[in-house]
C-alpha cells in the first residue's frame, strides 16, 4: 500500500516536471538565443554573443515602436486606474439599478477576444471620425484595462471593514477627504499590482491595436511584423529584454499582495 | 450629573426599509447626561434609530433634534455626535495616535493643540503605551478603547455606542461596562448605547429604552422596568418571568398576572390566600439557589426560584403562592411574545 | 439592513459618472454599431445604410460574392475544443501535483507562480517561441538531426493544425491552470481523508471527491480558454498553413483588410460575440450549480 502511494507520487512528480517544462522551454529558447552568435537557430548553439542585443539597440523603427508603446501603455493604464478606482469605489458605495450589469459589462473586453473589440471600435471611430493611430488606440486600450482595475479595486473594497468609511465621516471627514485619508491608503496595494497588470496587457496587445493603429505602430505590432517577414535573432534579444522587465513587474506585483 | 435638559430628541420617527416598517412612530427624549440605553431583539429598529441620530439614515417622517436644533438635513460630518461602532471600525493604515488625531487633523485644528488633546485622551484611556502600534497588533479590548478615545477627542454632545462590547469575551466585558460606566461618569458627556443584552443593560444604564417591532415597550429606570414590566414582552425580554391569567387576583379579562421567579413561593400544605396547585419537574442546583421548574394542572409552565437549603423533588405535588405586592398586573397584548 | 448608505442625491453618484460614460461610449456604443453594420450593405466604394440580411445568409449558405464560412467556423470550434480539452489534461494534473504532492509550503508557493509566469510573458513572444522550435530550420529539426533521427530537415512541424494547436495549448494553458489550482486549493484536506477513511482508493476518492469539487474551477478555465482561442488570429497567421489552418477569426480580420467587406465582418463578429456569450451564459450556469451543490 505505502509503496503504491510512492509510486503514484512519483508518477506524478515526473508529468508535473514534463509539464513545467513544457511550458518552459519555449521561453528558455527565446532567452538562450538571443545570445546566439549564428542568425540560424540550430541545435547546438554555435557560440555566444551580444550582437542581437547591439542590433536591436540600433534598429530605429524597433525602437521608436518601444517608445510608442511605453507612452500608450502609461497613458491608457493612467486612464484605467482613475476610471477603475472611481468606478469601483462608486460600485462598492451605492447600489443602483444595473449595478450587476454594468460588473459583467466591465470584465467583457477581457473575456472576448480581442478581434471583437478591436473590430467594434473600429467601425464606432469611423463613423464618429476619430483616425486611425495613437489616440484611437489609447481609447481602446484604456476600455479593456478598465477590466483589470475595478473588480481588483472592488474586491479589495468588499473586502476592508466598510464601517471606517462611516467612522471617517462620523469623524467629521468630507467625502473626499474619506476618499483620499482612508479608502485610497487601504487599496493602494490592488490599485499597484493591476497598475502593474495593465502596463504589461498593453505593452503585450495585438489584437485590438491591430486594427486601430493605422500606419503607426507598437512593438508587439513590430515584433510580429518581423517574425512574419522570416526569423530573426533581434526578435529574441527583444522579447528576452521584455520578459525580464515582465518578471520583476510580477515580482513586485506577488510581493504588494503579500503584504497585506 | 443628568440634567433635566434634553440633549437628544426624536418625534415621530417613521421609517421603512422596502416597505417594510423598521420605526413605526418612534418618540424620545434623552437628557443632558445620561447614560440610556436602547434594548431589543434584533430587528426591533434599535441600531436604525442610532443611525438616525448620527446621520447615517434618514427617517421617512418626524424630526431628530439635537439641543433644539433639527438634525435631519445635517450630513453626519457636520452632526456634533461621535459613534463607537461595532466593530470599531478603526483605521488599519493608521497607528494608535493616528487614528485619535483624524478628527482634528480633518476639522484642521491647529498642531499644539492636536498633540495637547490626543495625549490627554489617550491618557484618560490607558492608551499612551500603544500610542504608535497599529490596531491589528492590539487586543479587541484595546481596540475598543482606541475606538472610544477616538470619538472622545472630539468631544462629542453625545457619545452612540452600537453594541460596542459585543465582539470581547465575557469577562472582558464586563470589566468593559464598569470602565465604560467609570468614563462615561467622568466626562458628562451622554451615552447612547445600544444592546440586546439584557443584563448589560441592567448593570450599565441609567434609564432604559425597551424596544420591540419598531416601537417603545417601555421606558424607565432598570430596577423599575425590572420589577414593574408594563407589557408580557419586556417581562419576558428582561429575565424571566411567571404568567398567570384567570381569576388568581381577580382580575378583569384579557389582563395577566406577571411574577419574577424569585417571588413565586412554594408550599407543601394549601395555604391561604392565592393558591395553585402545581407538580415539580426539574431541579437545577445554581449555587445558592435552585430553580425549580413546575407544571401546573392545566398543562402551564411556571419557574420558582428558592435558596438550595429548601428540599424539593421532581414529582413533588405543591402548591404556589405569592404576595400581590410583588407581581404585576399587565394587559394581554396581541403583539406579546410567546 | 446594508452597511451602504443609500444615497438618491444624484450629485453622490458622480463617482460613477466618468466609468460609466466611458464604458457606454467606447463599449456599448461600439458594439450596438457593429450590430447595426452587420445589417448593411457593402456597396461597390462604400458601405450603403439600407437593411439586409444577406450577409448573415452568406454567411450560412454562401451567395454570389463568395461562398459561406460555416465549415470555418467549425473548424475554429474543433480546434479551439482540442485545445481546451489539452489545456484541462494538462492543467488538472499539474495543479493536483502542487497541491497534493508537493509538501513544502515553499516549494508550492513557487511551483505555482511558475505555472502564472507564462501569463505575463509576451503573446507574441510565446507565439515566436514555436515558430523558432518548429521551423524547418529550428531547433526541433536541428536536434533530431543532431540525434541521428534524421539526415535532413522535415517541415512536417510548422505551418499546420498541429503547429497552431501546440502553441495556443502553450499561450492558453494557464488561464485554465489558475482557476483548476484555485478549486483544487479551497477542498478541504479533512474530505479527502474522510474519503480515504471510508474505504474509497486514490483513483475514487479522485473521481467521486476531487474531481467533482474542482468543476467549477474547470468550467471557468475551459470557459476562458474555449473564447480565447476561438478568436485568435494571431497563432493561426504565424504558425498555421495558407488554407487548413484559416479560423475564423483570420476571416473577420481580412474583411476589414484586404477583402475590404466591412458589413461582412460585422456580422461574422456578431456571429462570434453571440457565440461566447451563450458559452459563457451556460457555463455561468454550471458553475453555480456545482458551486451550490458543492457550498
Amino acid at each position: 500500500m505505502i509503496k503504491r502511494k510512492h509510486l503514484s507520487t512519483g508518477v506524478l512528480t515526473v508529468i508535473g516536471i514534463l509539464i513545467l517544462l513544457f511550458m518552459y522551454i519555449p521561453i528558455i529558447v527565446v532567452v538562450l538565443y538571443a545570445f546566439n552568435a549564428d542568425s540560424v537557430n540550430y541545435f547546438p548553439m554555435r557560440g555566444a554573443s551580444f550582437k542581437w542585443f547591439a542590433k536591436m539597440a540600433a534598429d530605429d523603427d524597433l525602437i521608436r515602436s518601444l517608445e510608442h508603446s511605453l507612452v500608450i501603455a502609461g497613458i491608457s493604464t493612467g486612464v484605467a486606474c482613475v476610471l477603475g478606482v472611481t468606478g469601483g469605489y462608486g460600485m462598492y458605495r451605492f447600489d443602483f439599478p444595473g449595478k450587476s450589469f454594468m460588473n459583467k459589462l466591465v470584465m467583457l473586453p477581457l473575456i472576448l477576444p480581442g478581434i471583437l473589440t478591436g473590430v467594434a471600435l473600429l467601425t464606432f471611430y469611423q463613423a464618429v471620425g476619430i483616425h486611425q493611430g495613437m489616440m484611437a488606440v489609447i481609447l481602446g486600450h484604456s476600455t479593456f484595462l478598465i477590466a483589470t482595475v475595478l473588480p481588483q479595486v472592488y474586491s479589495r473594497l468588499q473586502q476592508l471593514d466598510g464601517n471606517i468609511i462611516e467612522a471617517a465621516e462620523d469623524l467629521g471627514a468630507t467625502s473626499s477627504q474619506t476618499f483620499f485619508h482612508v479608502v485610497l491608503p487601504n487599496i493602494q496595494t490592488a490599485i499597484i499590482s493591476s497598475a502593474l497588470l495593465s502596463f504589461t496587457l498593453s505593452m503585450d496587445e495585438i489584437p485590438v491595436t491591430y486594427f486601430l493603429n493605422g500606419i503607426f505602430s507598437t512593438l508587439p505590432i513590430q515584433i510580429w511584423g518581423m517574425t512574419r517577414n522570416g526569423i530573426t535573432p533581434e526578435v529574441n534579444a527583444i522579447s528576452s529584454l521584455i520578459f525580464i522587465i515582465s518578471l520583476a513587474a510580477i515580482l513586485i506585483s506577488n510581493m504588494l499582495s503579500k503584504e497585506d | 450629573m443628568i440634567e433635566e435638559r434634553i440633549q437628544v430628541s426624536l418625534q415621530n420617527i417613521e421609517k421603512s426599509f422596502r416597505n417594510q416598517k423598521v420605526i413605526d412612530g418612534i418618540s424620545l427624549d434623552v437628557r443632558q447626561g445620561e447614560f440610556l440605553t436602547l434594548l431589543g431583539p434584533s430587528g426591533c429598529g434599535k441600531t436604525t434609530l442610532l443611525r438616525m441620530i448620527n446621520g447615517f439614515e434618514k427617517p421617512d417622517s418626524g424630526s431628530v433634534l439635537i439641543d433644539g436644533e433639527d438634525q435631519v438635513s445635517v450630513p453626519p460630518n457636520k452632526r456634533n455626535v461621535n459613534t463607537v461602532f461595532q466593530s470599531y471600525a478603526l483605521f488599519p493604515h493608521l497607528t494608535v495616535r493616528e487614528n485619535v488625531e483624524f478628527s482634528l487633523k480633518m476639522k484642521k485644528v491647529p498642531e499644539e493643540k492636536i498633540v495637547e488633546k490626543v495625549n490627554a485622551v489617550l491618557e484618560m484611556t490607558n492608551l499612551e503605551a500603544f500610542a504608535n502600534r497599529k490596531p491589528s497588533k492590539l487586543s479587541g479590548g484595546q481596540q475598543q478603547r482606541v475606538a472610544i478615545a477616538r470619538s472622545l477627542v472630539c468631544e462629542p454632545k453625545v457619545l452612540l455606542l452600537d453594541e460596542p462590547l459585543g465582539a470581547l469575551d465575557l469577562k472582558l466585558r464586563k470589566q468593559m461596562q464598569m470602565e465604560l460606566k467609570d468614563m462615561q461618569k467622568a466626562s458628562g458627556i451622554t451615552y447612547i448605547y445600544v444592546t440586546h443584552d439584557q443584563e448589560e443593560a441592567l448593570t450599565i444604564s441609567d434609564r432604559i429604552v425597551v424596544l420591540n417591532g419598531g416601537h417603545i415597550e417601555q421606558i424607565g429606570e432598570g430596577n423599575d422596568i425590572y420589577l414593574h414590566p408594563s407589557s408580557r414582552f419586556v417581562a419576558s425580554f428582561l429575565g424571566e418571568s411567571n404568567f398567570f391569567s384567570g381569576d388568581t387576583e381577580n382580575l378583569s379579562d384579557g389582563r395577566v398576572v406577571s411574577l419574577r421567579p424569585e417571588f413565586l413561593i412554594l408550599k407543601k400544605d394549601r395555604p391561604e390566600g392565592i393558591a395553585i396547585p402545581a407538580r415539580i419537574t426539574k431541579v437545577t442546583y445554581l449555587g445558592v439557589y435552585q430553580r425549580i421548574e413546575l407544571v401546573e394542572q392545566n398543562g402551564l409552565k411556571a419557574v420558582a426560584l428558592d435558596s438550595v437549603d429548601s428540599e424539593w423533588h421532581v414529582g413533588d405535588n405543591v402548591f404556589m403562592t405569592w404576595d400581590p405586592d410583588n407581581s404585576q398586573v399587565i394587559q394581554e397584548e396581541g403583539d406579546m411574545v410567546s | 439592513m446594508s452597511t451602504k448608505r443609500k444615497m438618491f442625491h444624484f450629485l453622490r453618484y458622480g463617482i460613477l459618472a466618468p466609468s460609466c460614460i466611458w464604458l457606454i461610449v467606447f463599449l456599448v456604443i461600439p458594439y450596438f454599431n457593429l450590430f447595426l453594420y452587420s445589417f448593411w450593405k457593402n456597396g461597390a466604394f462604400k458601405v450603403e445604410k439600407t437593411f439586409t440580411l444577406n450577409n448573415y445568409i452568406r454567411f450560412f449558405a454562401g451567395d454570389s460574392s463568395g461562398s459561406g464560412h460555416v465549415m470555418i467556423l467549425l473548424q475554429t470550434l474543433r480546434t479551439s475544443l482540442i485545445v481546451t480539452v489539452i489545456a484541462i489534461i494538462i492543467s488538472f494534473p499539474l495543479a493536483y501535483f502542487i497541491i497534493y504532492a508537493v509538501k513544502k509550503a515553499r516549494s508550492k508557493k513557487i511551483l505555482y507562480m511558475m505555472t502564472i509566469i507564462p501569463l505575463w510573458v509576451s503573446y507574441i513572444m510565446r507565439a515566436y517561441a514555436w515558430k523558432i522550435i518548429l521551423g524547418t530550420n529550428g531547433i526541433l529539426n536541428s536536434f533530431l538531426i543532431w540525434l541521428g533521427v534524421t539526415s535532413k530537415p522535415l517541415d512536417i512541424f510548422l505551418y499546420s493544425d498541429a503547429s497552431v494547436i501546440i502553441a495556443m495549448v502553450h499561450i492558453y494553458t494557464p488561464y485554465v491552470m489558475m482557476p483548476i489550482y484555485t478549486s483544487l486549493e479551497q477542498i478541504p484536506h479533512s474530505l479527502i481523508e474522510a474519503s480515504r477513511d471510508l474505504g474509497c482508493g486514490g483513483a475514487r476518492t479522485l473521481g467521486k471527491i476531487i474531481i467533482p469539487l474542482s468543476l467549477p474551477g474547470i468550467v471557468t478555465g475551459a470557459t476562458y480558454a474555449f473564447a480565447l482561442s476561438m478568436g485568435d488570429f494571431l497563432a493561426p497567421s504565424l504558425l498555421g498553413g495558407t488554407t487548413s489552418s484559416t479560423k475564423i477569426a483570420n476571416i473577420v480580420q481580412m474583411q476589414f483588410g484586404t477583402s475590404d467587406n466591412w458589413p461582412y465582418g460585422a456580422a461574422m463578429g456578431m456571429i462570434i460575440l453571440v457565440f461566447v456569450i451563450v458559452l459563457m451564459e451556460i457555463t455561468g450556469k454550471i458553475e453555480k450549480h456545482y458551486a451550490n451543490l458543492n457550498g
